[in-house]
């Protein structure tokens, strides 16, 4: 099984973890047409690449931002919301 | 009016085993298991102190709430301390505390009693609370969870928040001269599942439930 | 026969086993493996093979050897040259009818024309054929019977740590595990053997100085203390992080290492020459394996085929255990000069250089007898009249290796194969993998042990302990396998794949037919499919189809390679299972009060509570009776239950809920929906506002888990001036309805529960029992009633006090089926069951739930959206007819309209107040004026006629609510 790093808890194995998703700018609501909002809401970019991706460790519910790169399949950094840098 | 009884989340699962049984703090615990308690607690004990009294809180000003009670808190996220009066303070990520009293301890009366100001969230706590015992102790956790607990600094106080037969845990260890043992605490409603799961393991190895009498100061 | 004591055997000579194989009685020593105890005996015949059920014996005896599976009593696929021999076993070979002497099938061979490759899918091709060989390939197929009352064994898993795992502890794992331990890291050293040594303690050319190398490396290893070695355990698979399962007799242990070293060794390869399966022919190590392991003498007279220098320690061990060696087939052109190849000759050993082994016979009892030789040229083909014939008993093997690569491959490694070895090894290796020894291509013993080192060092440094090595191993001169091992012969039976029974010709056939490509060979033939995975089969395979074809290995390449590496029982993998069951705090009560419990989510819940003699749909309808014309209290402690607290707690509601939250008074309830950010319905409750800063607010129970990690990553998002607090566990929850439960609850309390002070939708908090509890005047199931949280701990407690007021009001419990019929006459719908993943609020009529002018909520713009296009279906009341008598329709039956789908049943039941069943469907907005008539599908494929009805079906008015004065 894989393993994931939870900045605050370490490394442990991806089933203590949810993953929520790819990091993804939300348009103005109030500026953007319908089909700008559509293709928020209902496409993803499956591309392999490095991925910005929330996950949760779910026995501490400790947030956190996974840098990933999903073609070789590697977490490159993990980091809690706000404090890259 | 008395104070109201309060019902260990364990008690349905340990009725059945029918224990020896005291009151605690308000709460019926079981006193002992039986003539094997002490080789079960050598080997690989699992013990009751639900009955502590406990509060939480977390928030930015969580620590600063708690000092102006005049409870320490650890200075590293995920540790614990022990205070002298025998209050135990855990510290899970950076801003959430647990404070457990000791015996006839006041401390979470006082954060009860206490108006939360700016940042400071309080978490009402009542969780199943386990003590796990034994020189089998790792070899019991290795069966039950994916953490290695044998990795664990103990002079650090370390405290754990892992996944353990499937339910969310947190675990501190405590350096002891008679050797290691550790606390666990859960969620109280997965908290039947777990001791049962946990009593069925240490069985395989020697150990099972044990009572108060032979956890002596192990329950403080 | 049984040879003197060796130094290394696994034996304990002072303790006989006796056992059954087929009927007879046997003795063998403790420590024997069940084929090497049969073997010291004189039994050749040990099993048969799968399709044409020819005689076997021993092909490896390295616990891949498929010829020899045996039934064990109630396990199956024991097999003999794995399992040691217990005192009292009674055995069986599997895939004989009739006994191994006696098989019915055993001239199946004779048919092997009919039987060609690829039959089974020729045959499956007629239908009106295929149940006909079913039942014939079920019958003949499969290996040892199973027995349907074998017990549950339930076996413990468990995980396990180390900073360096080696897998393989023959010379050059032990050299690593000891370079990495000396480094300082933590090794496990594994072994899928008895006991560890590998090849070290046997390959030996009748050279103690060899033996003594290994010897020393293992007593280290022993003695070290950071160093634990694990023998009789098997890696089974490699997963991802350095992940490795190891398989023992008793569990499996889940072992995670920082660096996993692959000292795996390699797998000897059978010659390919016409009757190469005949009991006496086997693998040289397999004849080493015996007589230093067991102690027995493999063969009295033996021909030894081969093509690198291992052949040539086979032939001087066979000398030293008192066989006689009479010839060395040398299938090389030349034979390079060695020590090995000198000792021989000054016995008297004959070699002959150029020369292969052209077929093999059998006595009468199918056993081996002797061998024709032949000349080859340099293309491996036989030189035609240059047969000689030689009698012997036995023929070993020793003309080429395959890595065992399968951790790996399974870890990712690029393997290359390289044109001097005639092998394939790593090239590029995955991050954390090592690979060192046999299969990393190093065959002299200092080179395997020298690159061990290598790979320890190397380990340790990953896993942060030392510095990597520099150390360069120098390069093989000689290859240990030949290229083409493979003699041709016109009447066939010389077999690549002894599993499955495949010769040289199924191969030719399979690609004439087309399938020349490794992986459709594999599925075409089933070469590599039987129980040893293609151990001692995939490598001549891929020879043979990389010269019908013209390619280089490199080019045909290997099949994938996938866990497990070796059977691993179910029960072991089963393991012990965790899920974990959670209860309410009163669980206890309900069960003391008779409760049917059903699984929802985690928890499990009170159905109903049974009575006596009553059947299970009279005690629902009594608990129904009991709410609505009395009192009666159920457990709603599974609901989510979250606070949120902070100057901008209100803003924070107003974000996650598509309602207003702002405007709310201190003391009030409201009824709130929460949607995603594509508008669809995601979640429920009722928020009360506790104070000005303080919000309590309910979700449902299958999704408070989700609900309070959402709210928390949004609450992260937002950087607003709040906290939230997930009190689902900690707070118990009680819903008292019924007309009695306020005369009920005055027992209980000081508060004024009067209308004025306490209305309906309002919340309070107080003492019950003297229980500090938050109490909300809801009226989910259509009557006068309270939900009261309050701590955990007090749930019971609270519980019995209320059960012991409503006594003379009648009070009883009610369960979750009763609330759903409660509810259903109330019209409110349940979320997820009513609702779907693609529900929007507009379609379940909650328009007035949403607030579309506040300035932001999570879905706001997707229902903006959404408000401008037409409705696609809509959530209706219905009823059946008044005297609908048969089936009735269950949910998720659709609507047909036209000969269309219409829509779909979400909620159906019998309304004791309405007298008809009602039900809640989603319909067409064509169809969902009230008094429109439709029809329900069922199961049967009739048809149901049904009506749209308004909601509610009971009290529209709310009167139920208003205090009786």
């Amino acid at each position: 099984m894989k393993l994931m790093t939870c900045p605050i808890n370490g490394s442990r194995p991806v089933s203590e973890f949810v993953y929520w998703g790819e990091i993804r700018p939300m348009p103005d609501a109030a500026t953007c047409s319908d089909d700008e909002w559509a293709d928020y809401v209902f496409n993803r970019n499956g591309a392999p690449g490095v991925k910005k991706e929330w996950w949760c460790h779910t026995p501490s519910n400790t947030w956190f931002i996974a840098e990933r790169d999903t073609e070789k399949d590697k977490v490159l950094r993990t980091y809690l919301h706000g404090e890259d840098e | 009016m008395n104070a109201p009884i309060r019902i260990s989340p364990l008690f349905d699962v340990q009725a059945p085993l029918g224990p020896k049984w005291s009151h605690v703090d308000a709460m019926q615990t079981p006193a002992s298991f039986g003539s094997a308690d002490g080789a079960k607690l050598a080997l690989a004990g699992i013990g009751d102190v639900s009955f502590r009294r406990r509060a939480g809180v977390k928030g930015p000003g969580a620590a600063a709430a708690l000092a102006e009670l005049g409870i320490a808190t650890p200075e590293r996220p995920n540790s614990f301390l022990r205070m002298a009066c025998g209050t135990l303070v855990a510290r899970m990520g950076r801003t959430e505390f647990m404070v457990e009293d000791a015996a006839g301890g006041t401390r979470t009366a006082q954060m009860h009693a206490q108006t939360p100001g700016a940042g400071v969230y309080p978490v009402p706590r009542f969780d199943a609370a386990l003590v796990v015992t034994g020189e089998r102790a790792i070899e019991l956790f290795r069966q039950s969870c994916a953490f290695d607990f044998s990795s664990l600094v103990l002079p650090e106080q370390p405290l754990v928040m892992t996944s353990m037969v499937g339910v969310g845990v947190t675990v501190v260890a405590i350096d002891d001269p008679s050797g290691p043992y550790y606390r666990v605490w859960c969620d109280g409603t997965y908290g039947g599942y777990l001791w049962a799961t946990l009593v069925e393991v240490a069985s395989d190895l020697g150990g099972g439930a044990v009572g108060l009498e032979a956890l002596g100061r192990l329950a403080q | 026969m049984r040879l003197p004591a060796m130094p290394d055997e696994w034996l304990d000579r002072s303790r006989a086993v006796r056992f059954r194989f087929e009927g007879r009685s046997f003795e063998g020593l403790t420590g024997d493996s069940i084929s090497s105890a049969l073997w010291a005996a004189g039994q050749r015949t040990l099993g048969r093979s799968f399709k044409y059920h020819r005689v076997r014996g021993i092909l490896s005896a390295a616990n891949h050897d498929v010829n020899v599976m045996l039934q064990d009593g109630q396990k199956l696929n024991t097999r003999g040259d794995v399992i040691a021999v217990r005192e009292g076993m009674d055995l069986t070979a599997v895939n004989t009818f009739g006994g191994l002497a006696g098989d019915r099938a055993r001239h199946l061979g004779m048919f092997a024309r009919f039987l060609p490759v690829g039959f089974y899918y020729k045959a499956f091709h007629n239908k009106r054929l295929f149940p006909a060989w079913e039942r014939l390939f079920r019958r003949i197929t499969g290996l040892g019977v199973i027995d349907f009352g074998t017990p549950h064994i339930r076996t413990a898993k468990s995980y396990d740590f180390c900073d360096v795992l080696v897998v393989g502890a023959g010379p050059s794992g032990l050299a690593a595990a000891l370079a990495a331990a000396s480094s300082g890291a933590s090794v496990v050293i594994c072994d899928e053997n008895a006991r560890a040594g590998g090849s070290g303690l046997y390959q030996l050319g009748a050279d103690d100085a060899r033996r003594m190398q290994t010897r020393t490396l293992l007593d280290q290893v022993r003695a070290h203390p950071r160093i634990r070695l694990l023998e009789g355990t098997y890696a089974a698979a490699y997963y991802a992080d350095q992940w490795v399962p190891l398989v023992d007799a008793d569990k499996m242990t889940k072992m995670r290492a920082r660096a996993v070293i692959v000292a795996a060794g390699v797998f000897e390869q059978p010659t390919v020459f016409r009757n190469n399966d005949l009991p006496g022919v086997m693998m040289g190590s397999a004849m080493q394996r015996l007589i230093y392991r067991y102690a027995v003498q493999p063969v009295r007279r033996a021909v030894v085929v081969t093509a690198n220098a291992d052949g040539y320690r086979v032939a001087l061990d066979l000398l030293a255990a008192g066989s006689t060696v009479a010839s060395i087939v040398d299938m090389r052109a030349n034979v390079p000069p060695s020590a090995q190849a000198d000792a021989l000759r000054s016995r008297g050993v004959e070699i002959l250089a150029g020369h292969a082994v052209y077929e093999a016979h059998a006595n009468g009892k199918g056993e081996l007898d002797g061998v024709t030789v032949c000349r080859i040229d340099g293309a491996g083909r036989v030189v035609s009249g240059s047969n000689r014939s030689i009698d012997c008993d036995g023929v070993a093997m020793s003309t080429g290796w395959a890595p065992t690569a399968n951790l790996l491959y399974q870890a990712g490694t690029k393997m290359r194969f390289d044109d001097l070895l005639q092998q394939f090894v790593p090239d590029t290796l995955p991050e954390g993998v090592f690979a060192c020894g046999r299969v990393n291509g190093f065959f002299r013993l200092e080179s395997r042990i020298a690159d061990g080192q290598r790979a320890g060092l190397d380990a340790a440094a990953h896993a942060g302990f030392g510095a990597p090595s520099d150390t360069r191993i120098p390069p093989e001169s000689e290859a240990p396998s030949l290229a083409w091992p493979i003699v041709a012969h016109p009447d066939g039976k010389n077999f690549v794949d002894f599993d499955e029974d495949l010769q040289v010709k199924d191969f030719e056939n399979a690609v004439q037919e087309g399938y020349d490509n490794i992986e459709l060979l594999k599925r075409f033939s089933t070469v590599g499919m039987g129980p040893s995975q293609g151990k001692h089969s995939n490598m001549t395979a891929l020879r043979i189809l990389a010269r019908l074809t013209g390619k280089t290995p490199q080019q045909v390449g290997t099949t994938t390679a996938r866990p497990f590496f070796h059977p691993v029982p179910l029960s072991h993998l089963a393991g012990r299972g965790f899920s974990p069951q959670r209860h309410s705090p009163l669980h206890g009560r309900h069960a003391a009060l008779g409760a049917v419990f059903m699984q929802a989510g985690a928890w499990e819940r009170p159905e109903y509570y049974r009575v006596e003699g009553r059947s299970r749909i009279d005690c629902i309808r009594e608990e129904v009776r009991r709410v609505r014309t009395a009192v009666a209290m159920i457990d709603v402690g599974t609901l989510g239950k979250l606070e949120v607290r902070g100057p901008q707690a209100a803003e924070f509601l107003q974000r996650v809920y598509t309602g207003r939250y702002d405007n709310m008074k201190v003391g009030a309830t409201r009824y709130a929906v929460m949607c995603d950010e594509s508008g669809v319905l995601s979640d429920e409750g009722v928020v009360a506002r506790v104070s000005e800063d303080v919000f309590y607010f309910t979700t449902t129970s299958s999704g408070a888990a989700t609900v309070y990690r959402e709210l928390s990553r949004l609450n992260i998002e937002w950087k607003l001036d709040c906290g939230l607090v997930n009190l689902t566990g900690a707070y118990s929850a009680v819903n008292l309805a019924g007309p009695a439960s306020r005369k009920v609850l005055a027992q209980l309390t000081d508060m004024d529960l009067s209308s004025a002070s306490f209305p309906y939708l309002a919340c309070r908090s107080g003492l019950v029992a003297g229980i500090p509890v938050r109490m909300m005047r809801v009226g989910f199931v259509g009557e006068w009633g309270y939900e009261i949280h309050m701590p955990a701990e007090y749930g019971p407690t609270l519980w019995d006090a209320v059960m012991k007021a409503g006594e003379a009001s009648g009070i009883g419990p009610f369960g979750v089926e009763a609330q759903r019929l409660l509810r259903l006459e109330k019209g409110h719908l349940i979320v997820s069951q009513d609702t779907d993943g693609l529900t929007n609020p507009f379609e379940v009529g909650m328009n007035w739930a949403v607030k579309l002018d506040k300035p932001f909520f999570v879905g706001q713009r997707s229902l903006q959206i959404l408000k401008q296009m037409p409705l696609k279906r809509k959530l209706v009341g219905f009823l059946l007819a008044q005297n609908h008598s048969g089936q009735v329709p269950m949910e998720c039956h659709l609507v047909i309209h036209d000969g269309e789908i219409a829509g779909r049943v979400t909620s159906i039941s019998w309304s004791p107040h309405v007298g008809r069943y009602i039900g809640l469907a989603f319909l067409q907005p064509s169809l969902t004026e009230p008094g429109t008539p439709f029809s329900i599908r069922i199961g049967d494929g009739s048809m149901v006629a049904a009506e749209v009805c308004a909601t509610p079906f009971f009290d529209p008015k709310d009167e139920r609510q208003k205090e009786a004065e």
